[in-house]
């Protein structure tokens, strides 16, 4: 369950998110905050996830806000404000969307957050950490939450990637390279122009060939060299 | 004692006199032209930089109504619909009619009304938004856009940043010789000053060009109150 509230003194934009969220599974509203001192009052007494913020806001503007905050929840700044993006990656936080945004950009941003939790300290035992890793796919009007640990592979058809989990094939409507630009670097790797394995699940490589499963991913010729790396 | 001027040197004063009058003659004329020309230059110049001072409609403000309307759009269509009308005429305002030298007074009030109608329901937060209009002169033209520089201010430095009890009192009297234009909000005195910005600038430098010796910008601030004023003198 992600807890996350909102932090904005335009109730339309409560609205938007709120609305977004609700197509999610696992996403529970704590409040709705209309300035940062009423963010700040429920922060004293409550613990969340994830904070929906805007900038320009009465008294306190969102980065100084953010920067009272002695440990941070995860922070998706909206904004109608180009300008202050730089700033705000230096305040680490997890993504910065431009008002108004679509749900499939506001989607890429969850998965940025869900997809680095929890904020453990030992981001060291990557292992452990990736039992809990997980994102949401959009197939068709639907969101599935797929582990990560559960990715096999993913294959690129047209303007589709198909996602083969260990149960499941998941049709999403994004290019292979997006969808690699959310799953984490390390346990991904690329051996075609259409195909990216998840590491841990190759069984065998011969010749061209990388078995996973019942599955069999052709090793395109530009790639050999990252597979290589592998087998060193 | 007889004094006999030469023909010979009669003749050569006379000339010397002529081209001296004729030099005097073209060199006012130089004059004159380049005189002109500088003067047509500078025009010129005072024109294009009030082309370059005219300010457009906020950026942030647009974005922000942008995103107003694409929530609205699911919730209440019909509200949705008036939004995009009112957002559509005041771009159409901003963008074309500010273009020009004069625009009616008209224009300009429904300009400022349609402002404060988007920002009142931006907030939860109530606002109190009072905006009295008085106009005895139905043909008096003003440059554009001038107004609402200081209703954008009230709004800025006021409204958003105040948590509640936010006014914002607005006075506009149109008459024969003069334009009277007033606003007056409450703001968070305790927050620490922003140094004047770039708006009240530019307004000060558009009044000068367009308005040389014949307005008056008065800004006035008292403890938690600040009131501006600006009177054009139409005459």
């Amino acid at each position: 369950m992600i807890k996350y509230i909102i932090v904005d003194d335009e109730y339309i934009a409560h609205d938007i998110i709120k609305g977004y969220c609700d197509l999610l599974p696992n996403m529970e509203l704590q409040k709705n905050c209309y300035d940062a001192i009423e963010a700040l009052e429920y922060l004293n007494q409550h613990t969340v996830d994830l904070i929906f913020l805007d900038l320009n806001m009465p008294k306190l503007k969102g980065f100084e806000f953010l920067k009272t905050l002695s440990s941070p929840p995860k922070v998706i700044v909206t904004t109608a404000y180009k300008e202050f993006a730089l700033e705000g990656y230096e305040l680490n936080i997890s993504d910065y969307l431009l008002k108004p945004f679509s749900f499939e950009r506001f989607l890429k941003a969850i998965n940025k957050v869900v997809g680095t939790k929890p904020t453990t300290k030992s981001t060291l035992v990557n292992e452990v950490d990736n039992a809990v890793k997980s994102i949401f796919l959009r197939s068709n009007k639907k969101y599935v939450q797929v582990s990560i640990n559960d990715i096999l592979y993913a294959e690129a058809a047209g303007n589709y990637t198909k996602v083969i989990t260990i149960s499941d094939t998941i049709t999403i409507r994004e290019k292979i390279s997006d969808l690699l630009e959310v799953l984490p670097k390390e346990n991904f790797l690329q051996v075609h122009k259409s195909f990216a394995i998840a590491v841990k699940h190759i069984q065998s490589i011969e010749g061209n060939r990388i078995f996973i499963q019942e599955h069999i991913v052709p090793i395109g010729k530009m790639y050999k060299a990252n597979v290589n790396e592998l087998l060193k | 004692m007889v004094f006999v001027i030469d023909d010979l040197e009669f003749e050569a004063t006379l000339f010397s006199f002529a081209t001296i009058i004729l030099i005097v003659i073209i060199g006012t004329r130089w004059i004159i032209r380049e005189m002109k020309l500088v003067n047509e230059l500078k025009n010129e110049k005072a024109k294009t930089e009030l082309q370059h001072l005219k300010s457009q409609v906020n950026p942030h403000f647009f974005f922000n109504m942008l995103n107003n309307l694409y929530g609205l759009i699911e919730v209440d269509s019909k509200k949705a619909q008036g939004l995009v009308l009112k957002l559509s005429d005041m771009m159409r305002y901003s963008i074309y009619d500010g273009q020009n030298e004069f625009v009616s007074i008209q224009e300009e009030v429904e300009y400022l009304k349609n402002y404060i109608e988007l920002h009142q329901m931006r907030y939860r937060k109530k606002i109190q938004i009072t905006f009295d209009v008085n106009v005895q002169n139905e043909t008096c033209k003003v440059t554009p856009l001038l107004f609402i520089i200081l209703l954008e201010n009230a709004f800025k430095h006021g409204v958003e940043n105040l948590r509640e009890n936010a006014f914002v009192k607005i006075d506009m009297s149109v008459k024969k010789r003069e334009v009277r234009f007033s606003v007056e909000n409450n703001f968070d005195a305790t927050q620490e000053e922003t140094k004047p910005g770039i708006g009240l600038k530019n307004l000060k430098r558009r009044l000068e060009l367009s308005y040389p010796e014949k307005h008056y910008l008065s800004l006035f601030k008292n403890e938690d109150i600040y009131v501006s004023e600006l009177i054009i003198s139409l005459v």
